[in-house]
């Protein structure tokens, strides 16, 4: 299998010309990069195009040129077989062929992330518009290195290197209940992965009015530390809420990270017996 | 018998023109971040004051915390 480093060609950071500087990069169709005045600049990867990244330049929402770019090709060193050789044959294909949505990446979210991509689902889509702050590194599945990047770029690194058999699709945007139901439509089962407690009620009630048909699982509730018998899931309809549901967040003080980590690997968890019902 | 509905799966007395801010009142829940089902349906908070909560309804009411 082959498969293209985009950020080989342009890097974040990278100034294009007086105008655009590069912002965010993506992979797998998806990601705008470069913001200048009415411009915004595309690059889209399809993994079938022959390893080609498509550039496609908008002026005032209007296509003003589209070209394909060369990339470099890297050659993966391990094998798609040997990787999925310990996966459990019966329930791989139906693994394989979920799509399953993360609204944020922090500390929940890149949780997640990491353990549905080892566990090898078939597409992730992941949308968050925060950068990496040294303080996220107590919880969120980050190093120091990528300190001030783009959270989803971030993880899109890390996550090529745990399992590259599977599809990314990221986007570095702050969700709202206009894109919501655009930028998860094609997911099987959303996690919802915020910090802030509006936010969650935002997206829980953007989803369960968009798509009353489709599960979601939140989070509420993970702060301190010890008291796992409080953690638990609860289930109302198709909405699914795992945490103890009472302690709160003290004074500018993180969520540690075995107990965010308990509960988002309970919604990776609750992900996986959904798909598999 | 007297007329109940179930909130979070307690049984309370239902009486007339019962709100969801009633409700909330009578379960002393003072939390701003709520996600309230009847019956399955959800309800947004602009139907808190309005929303007429029927007999014998099944109420779920989620309170949602900031962390993660």
């Amino acid at each position: 299998m082959k498969l293209v480093e985009l950020k080989n060609e342009i890097k974040i950071g990278d100034r294009v010309n007086e105008r655009w500087n590069v912002i965010g990069l993506g992979i797998h169709s998806v990601i705008c990069i470069l913001y200048g005045r009415n411009y915004r600049r595309h690059f889209y990867y399809h993994p079938t195009d022959s390893g080609k990244i498509i550039e496609k330049v908008e002026r005032d929402g209007r296509i003003i040129y589209s070209r394909p770019r060369k990339a470099k090709k890297i050659i993966m060193k391990i094998s798609k077989k040997k990787f999925f050789s310990k996966h459990d044959p019966k329930i791989l294909p139906i693994i394989r062929k979920a799509t399953v949505g993360i609204a944020g990446v922090g500390g929940l979210g890149s949780n997640v992330a990491v353990s549905l991509a080892r566990v090898g689902i078939g597409k992730l889509i992941i949308a968050d518009f925060d950068t990496i702050e040294a303080s996220n590194l107590n919880r969120q599945q980050y190093f120091i290195e990528q300190i001030g990047k783009p959270k989803v770029i971030a993880l899109l690194e890390n996550l090529k290197k745990i399992n590259p058999f599977s599809e990314y699709q990221i986007h570095h945007i702050k969700l709202n209940e206009k894109n919501i139901p655009i930028i998860f439509k094609d997911v099987d089962i959303l996690v919802e992965a915020f910090d802030k407690a509006e936010m969650k009620k935002m997206l829980i009630e953007t989803w369960l009015s968009e798509f009353p048909e489709k599960p979601i699982i939140a989070a509420s509730g993970l702060s301190g530390y010890g008291m796992n018998e409080l953690i638990h899931t609860k289930k109302l309809d198709n909405l699914y809420i795992c945490g103890d549901e009472i302690t709160k967040l003290k004074n500018n003080i993180s969520p540690m990270a075995p107990r965010v980590g308990i509960v988002a690997n309970m919604q990776a968890n609750l992900v996986l017996e959904m798909l598999l019902m | 018998m007297k007329k109940q509905i179930i909130v979070n799966d307690n049984p309370i007395e239902w009486k007339k023109n019962l709100t969801i801010d009633k409700i909330l009142k009578i379960m002393n829940y003072s939390f701003k971040m709520l996600v309230i089902k009847v019956d399955g349906k959800l309800i947004k908070k602009d139907e808190y004051g309005t929303k007429i909560v029927p007999e014998n309804s099944d109420v779920k009411i989620i309170h949602l915390i900031s962390g993660g």
